[in-house]
């Protein structure tokens, strides 16, 4: 059945046998632990979580610089490590966790310090700039002499002379020095001054709107200080290579870090499940959910932990909601998982639609791309890639393998409606497989539209049927035939007739006679559903003629399927615009058929590009909102066992 | 032949791709500007960001649609192209109105619809398939008007 079914599983335990336990759950990772909400959330942060924070940091800052050339796969599925349980423990026994992390946070934490310093002496260096070949000497600047002092700031370009003159104005002596500064600035000045005359340059500077300025704390002119500013940034720069000499050297390791972080996460979620446990002095109770199919396995492996260990198997309880987990067997079904991880999983107990959906999701995809040379390239490319997914990218893997299947679903749309990479076989003129091409061609959509069209419709009719009677059957298991029949069989009536006068219009009388007649008992029966519900019978029945406004719904449901014939015509349109254009260049002398080859690459990869989405995203949504919402339930919990779970590590058993 | 008639239902064919695309451009960018900042909270919501980004390009593929319909009648694709009277096609242009309109307004509000929900499943992630419903109500109206549109091209006599 494709949920599967879920028992309740309890394990009671002594305390001593706790961690064996906990260890075994783990390495079965068939149980999810139920969560206990009563019990509250500390703030605090484990040891071990500390210790997880502080591997993850080290991890970070030493890919950084990890100098080892990667493979190709690795770069795009992340660098794994295959040990056994055995290998794995024994390299953990050699690492130095402590020291691993506490090094790399040493050399982080200098490395950044080392650049910051070499920042700040940049910028003094700046500071200085403007005041070369002024003469001046810094000490008396910011520190002063017995009897002098110095004030740096700006002033407004404007304000400068008249400042300058009220200065030389008020004191006995005082040296007024100006640095250079770009044109539109404020003017840059430095005074010295005796101190005792302090208070009347205060006064004559509080005059002004100047902005005091510091100099940087050095001694002696400008251009000795550059000179020393200099030279200690060359020492910090030589410092900071070695320091990232030091950091490659430790990247050397970067491998018992990843084999370390792995390690911390198992025993972080071991922790996390332990919070789990209901304990009382002497014994320890855990509840959980599990595949009926894996209860045998369970009760074997866990039992066998110590003979005070029991399990206890219960069918779970009305209301209660246990976790989903999806059981399609067949590969076809199988690979159509992921519109249902995306969505949202099914309530327990209610319709997988997976099997359902996977036809419809392979037709619509490939009439949307419907091009059989795009299909071709695609579905080598998907799978390709999927069989380079490590052990753990099951979820990519599959990911890879609904869009390869759907890609076959392209290539005989492609062939059907004349599409093999737009025109290229009469583009190239390859007589021979351009007469095949027209002979296996049932309908070309870019001369005639109304065939495809038609069964564009046509399909999307099917499709909300099949939502329709999906809705039925499970409303009918839940509430009986009668609930069902005004629910949703009286709109499948209706609906069933209007298709019926739709098609025999113009073409078979008879259709329209039957037509007429099922509409109108559909039609009966929609307002009786509606009047069944309503205490007053007249109410009743307006309310439900103006319930049969609701067909407009379902008109623009179907109309919404054009978009296979819109999305498929786009396909075979641009890849036709591609195939001409650069035929049109093909011709220049030389280099045309270099410029033909590199054109129909660039422009054929990007069309498949565009379309895939395109394809993927609309088919989608034909699934998400026309399809769901006559019948699905979303809602349910996903089944995630507390198992191990490793980033780097694939475990060999 | 070309005549006045036959350029006036070519202009309504563009005019019906043209207005309704850009509704669809101006949604889809609207709504993608959103997931943007939805992904830089939560990179693992992508595919449900695209897929509500996406449906606010119905109406473009309604556009498409209605151009075509009208090519089609009038022998612009598949066939010679017919001679139209100005009144065909006036008739034709004015036929091609509504789907352009509807899909170039409702386009761009279908995009804040959308742009609105994809921010609703940063917080909700689960709740996907009411993020969905909101923004495929706006699209009712350029399915009527898609319909308008249909209807009236089908029935104006030509030849």
């Amino acid at each position: 059945m494709p949920i599967a079914e879920m028992k309740k599983v309890k394990i009671i335990f002594y305390k001593e046998h706790k961690e064996k336990v906990l260890d075994v759950l783990q390495r079965l990772g068939a149980v999810e632990i139920e969560e206990v909400s009563t019990r509250e959330e500390t703030g605090a942060t484990t040891d071990i979580e500390n210790k997880l924070a502080d591997m993850k940091f080290a991890l970070d800052f030493l890919s950084r610089y990890d100098v080892r050339s990667k493979e190709f796969w690795e770069s795009i599925y992340g660098e794994k490590h295959y040990l056994s349980f055995e290998e794995f423990e024994e390299r953990i026994r050699k690492i130095a966790f402590g020291k691993l992390a506490g090094n790399a946070r040493e050399l982080e934490r200098e490395i950044a310090e080392t650049k910051s310093r070499i920042a700040q002496l940049e910028a003094e260096y700046k500071a200085l700039e403007p005041w070369k070949g002024k003469g001046v000497l810094l000490e008396v600047l910011w520190r002063g002499t017995d009897r002098l002092e110095g004030f740096v700031g700006t002033i407004p370009a404007q304000d400068f002379e008249s400042f300058k003159k009220e200065v030389e104005a008020a004191t006995k002596y005082a040296a007024l020095v100006e640095a250079d500064v770009p044109q539109n600035q404020p003017r840059l000045f430095a005074l010295v001054y005796l101190k005792e005359e302090a208070g009347k340059v205060q006064d004559v500077i509080k005059r002004f709107t100047i902005t005091p300025v510091s100099l940087p704390q050095r001694k002696g002119t400008p251009e000795e200080a550059q000179e020393e500013i200099l030279k200690e940034i060359e020492e910090k720069r030589k410092w900071l290579a070695e320091l990232e000499k030091d950091a490659q050297e430790l990247a050397r390791k970067i491998e018992d870090v990843q084999l370390a972080f792995d390690y911390l996460s198992i025993q972080r979620d071991k922790e996390e499940a332990a919070k789990r446990l209901f304990e009382t002095e002497k014994t320890g109770l855990i509840v959980g959910w599990a595949k009926k199919k894996d209860v045998g396995r369970i009760k074997k492996v866990l039992e066998g932990v110590a003979r005070e260990v029991e399990v206890i198997v219960e069918d779970p309880k009305e209301g209660e909601e246990p976790p989903v987990a999806l059981e399609n067997r067949r590969y076809f079904t199988k690979v159509y998982e992921p519109v249902v991880w995306l969505y949202g999983f099914p309530k327990y107990g209610t319709v997988d639609p997976v099997p359902w959906l996977a036809p419809f999701f392979f037709v619509f995809f490939g009439m949307c791309l419907g091009d059989m040379g795009y299909g071709i390239v695609l579905a080598l490319l998907m799978f390709w890639m999927a069989s380079h997914a490590p052990a753990d990218a099951e979820g990519t893997k599959r990911f890879l393998h609904m869009l390869g299947v759907s890609a076959i679903a392209a290539i005989g749309v492609g062939i059907a409606a004349n599409s093999w990479f737009g025109n290229l076989p009469e583009v190239l003129h390859i007589g021979f497989i351009a007469r095949i091409k027209e002979k296996l061609m049932i309908t070309d959509p870019l001369k005639d539209p109304m065939p495809f069209l038609g069964l564009s419709l046509a399909l999307g009719v099917v499709h909300l049927f099949l939502g329709m009677f999906l809705n039925f059957f499970m409303v009918a298991k839940e509430r009986g035939f009668v609930e069902a029949l005004f629910d949703t069989g009286n709109w499948i009536v209706f609906l069933f007739g209007l298709v019926l006068l739709a098609v025999g219009v113009g073409r078979f009388p008879v259709l329209i006679r039957a037509g007429e007649y099922i509409a109108i008992v559909g039609a009966a029966l929609i307002v009786v559903g509606v009047m069944r519900k309503e205490k007053n019978p007249i109410l009743g029945f307006f309310r439900g003629l103006l319930a049969l406004y609701g067909v407009t719904g379902y008109l623009g449901d179907v109309l919404s399927y054009a978009r296979l014939l819109a999305l498929g015509l786009s396909t075979s349109a641009i890849a036709l615009v591609v195939n001409i254009m650069a035929s049109l260049m093909a011709g220049v002398k030389i280099v045309g058929p270099i410029i033909f080859v590199i054109f129909m690459l660039i422009g054929h990869i990007f069309n498949l590009a565009i379309s895939t989405l395109g394809a993927f995203v609309h088919t989608l949504r034909l699934q998400y909102v026309e399809f769901f919402s006559k019948f699905y339930q979303p809602g349910g919990r996903e089944f995630s066992p507390f198992g191990i779970r490793t980033r780097f590590v694939i475990f060999r058993t | 032949m070309l005549t006045l008639g036959f350029a006036l239902a070519v202009g309504g064919a563009a005019i019906a791709v043209a207005l309704a695309g850009m509704g669809s451009a101006e949604g889809v960018g609207i709504a993608g500007q959103a997931g943007s900042g939805a992904l830089t909270e939560d990179p693992n919501l992508f595919g449900r960001v695209l897929l509500l980004q996406a449906l606010p390009g119905t109406q473009g593929i309604y556009g498409l649609i209605a151009g075509f319909f009208i090519a089609l009648k009038i022998g612009l694709i598949g066939g010679s192209p017919h001679g139209l009277s100005v009144e065909q096609g006036l008739s034709i242009f004015f036929a091609a109105l509504p789907i352009a309109l509807v899909g170039w307004i409702s386009g761009a509000s279908q995009g804040r619809t959308s742009a609105a929900t994809i921010q609703m499943i940063t917080k909700r992630p689960e709740e996907l398939g009411k993020a969905m419903v909101l923004p495929a109500m706006v699209e009712t109206y350029a399915v009527f008007s898609l319909l308008a549109t249909l209807l009236f091209v089908i029935n104006i006599p030509v030849k």
